[in-house]
């Protein structure tokens, strides 16, 4: 093999980059580790849950060290209308609530179901473990593009390019995130369409612990999770989540470029609207903003994630699609993870037998079809469909709400039984709307 | 809650400005659909059309990257230079 100054360049220090570089440097690889934000994290943002169970079997520490908000212990899933809220409230002991209170008091020591995290927090220790294993971390730096030998469907992949310098590599990892530019560069990714992308826009609202806890009904060093659609977006495709970290929360919303262009509205509007909505305020009220920001998610589906394998080249997490929104639960941290633990041992093979050829790395490719990653993502792969209807962001909110007003608002007037009122609630849409709606669900799910 | 306005928003976010702008938004056309669309999925209000350009602060750039999405081609936008642009303390 050619001369190189690294056996493996991953570019990006999220989840899926700081996985791979790991992995390769447990293998015994010589690594380097890029990123552009001046420490990891500092540039990345999520909604905040973490499914931790492939992250911990790799980093058998996880219990003891890594740095979460809180333990979800509580998802609720809730139709918000202007004038009405309907949620679906779950706690589980399969979910690792406390039962009583010396359950309470015991620090777990297996990773939970789920945990919060905030980015800039969780991703330099992630990074660090990398670097523990032996890879050199490199912040500050951006990667300009892949340096490449040839072309079309001959390009070789044999470096990475930064501060006009090439660094070669035997094989390089893209772990740089939703916008994927440096696949895209070298021609070996298509620019995902305007639907293949929501934007999600965030704010981390500064409550203290005392009162999280009291709103939210959880004890010490629980938290809860709730997804909301409907009028948290003011009826445009996509969702609001609010989570709660440790004392502070992570409340925002997701939603698809094309319907929010379509919609007329602005996104500054649309995150307003959520913040200031009355059906949140017994939640928000009195918190105080300490930070703003928005990242890209990628919506496209199992159909989006393409060629992840390349002579010279994988691409994992962010940068290959590897995203579940499936409405209840969006999912990016966990498939970054295991997408970066993969591509780390597979591109370790490939270097170790001297070939990283396009033969070669698609050991990556074939890995990834056979992960549960992949086979999430094919469970999954009809839900964007599903969330281009509109129930889910008028229709149902307003049956729900229909149907629980003529139950429980009493005026004088006698009720009717709940056959007439659920049937009167399905009439007022269409009957194309329910059919549609749960014959896309049942596929969808 | 009392919703801060979007420049409140923005000042409590912690940004180490480039001098050189990586966002150049000279070739759209006021006024035009992909013009429109810039503006609208912007959550930092960093776009403004006047009535002859569509101008750019890039320094309150959250580095999405949804604008490059809906702009079909008519901005020039990349990551700033590394260590500099937003730096989120949470995220
Ligand atoms: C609003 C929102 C809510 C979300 N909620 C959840 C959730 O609750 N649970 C969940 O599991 N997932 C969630 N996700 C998805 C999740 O954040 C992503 O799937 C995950 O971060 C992907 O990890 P990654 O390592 O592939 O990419 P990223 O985390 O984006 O990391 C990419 C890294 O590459 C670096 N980089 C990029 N380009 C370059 C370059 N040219 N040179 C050097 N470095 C570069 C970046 O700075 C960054 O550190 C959410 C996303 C958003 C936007
Ligand atoms: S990248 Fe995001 S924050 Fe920056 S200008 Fe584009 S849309 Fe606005």
């Amino acid at each position: 093999m050619s001369e190189v100054d690294v056996d493996v360049a991953v570019v990006g220090a999220g989840p899926a980059g700081s996985a791979a570089a790991l992995r390769l440097a447990e293998r015994g690889l010589q690594v380097a580790l890029v990123e552009r934000g001046d420490s990891p994290g500092s540039k990345n943002l999520s909604g905040g849950v973490l499914y931790p169970a492939t992250l911990a079997a790799a980093v058998p520490s996880f219990a003891a060290d890594a740095p979460y908000e809180r333990r979800v212990v509580r998802h609720v899933t809730t139709l918000l209308q202007r004038e009405s809220v309907v949620s679906l409230d779950y706690t589980d002991s399969a979910l690792g609530a406390a039962r009583g209170e010396a359950a309470a008091a015991a620090a777990p020591t297996t990773a939970p179901n789920a945990v919060t995290v905030l980015r800039a927090h969780f991703d330099p220790w992630l990074a660090g473990k990398a670097e523990e294993a032996g890879a050199f971390l490199m912040p500050g730096l951006k990667v300009e593009a892949l340096a490449t030998q040839g072309s079309g469907s001959g390009t070789r992949v044999v470096g990475i390019v930064s501060d006009g310098s090439v660094m070669r590599a035997h094989a390089v990892v893209a772990a740089d995130g939703v916008n994927s530019f440096l696949a895209r560069g070298a021609g070996l990714r298509p620019d995902p369409r305007p639907d293949q992308l929501a934007v999600g826009i965030k704010a981390v609202l500064r409550l203290g612990e005392e009162r999280i806890e009291d709103r939210f009904g959880v004890g010490p060093g629980e938290g809860a999770a709730h997804a909301i659609v409907g009028d948290a977006t003011a009826g445009v495709a996509g969702g609001a989540f609010l989570y709660t970290n440790r004392d502070s929360l992570s409340v925002g919303i997701v939603v698809r470029l094309d319907a929010l262009v379509a919609s007329g509205r602005t996104a500054s509007e649309l995150i307003e609207h959520l913040l200031g909505h009355p059906g949140l305020a017994r939640y928000l009220e009195g918190a105080e903003l300490v930070e703003y920001g928005s990242h890209l998610v990628a919506e496209g589906g199992a159909a989006m994630v393409g060629d992840v394998a390349h002579a010279g080249l994988a691409v994992v997490g962010d940068a290959a699609g590897l995203t579940i929104n499936s409405g209840l639960v969006l999912r990016g941290m966990d498939l970054a993870v295991t997408s970066g633990l993969v591509a780390g041992d597979a591109v370790a093979d490939a270097v170790q037998a001297g070939d990283t050829s396009a033969s070669g790395m698609a050991r990556y490719a074939a890995a990834l079809e056979a992960s549960p990653a992949m086979a999430d993502m094919r469970t999954y792969a009809r839900t964007p469909s599903f969330l281009e209807r509109e129930g889910p962001y008028g229709p149902w909110g307003q049956a729900a709400q229909d149907v629980l007003r003529s139950a429980f608002v009493l005026d004088g007037a006698p009720r009717r039984p709940l056959r007439t009122l659920l049937r009167g609630a399905a009439r007022r849409q269409s009957w194309r709307t329910w059919l549609g709606d749960a014959s896309a669900g049942w596929r969808a799910l | 809650m009392k919703v801060p306005p979007l420049n409140v928003r923005l000042g409590a976010t912690r940004f180490d400005p480039d001098d050189a702008p990586h966002i150049d938004a000279s070739a759209l056309v006021p006024g035009s659909p992909e013009a429109r669309a810039v503006v609208a999925v912007c959550p930092a209000g960093v776009y403004r059309e006047t009535p002859t350009a569509v101008l750019a602060d890039a320094a309150a750039c959250l580095e999405c990257g949804a604008c490059l999405a809906v702009a079909s081609g008519g901005l020039r936008w990349t990551y700033p230079r590394g260590s500099t642009g937003v730096r989120f303390r949470e995220g």
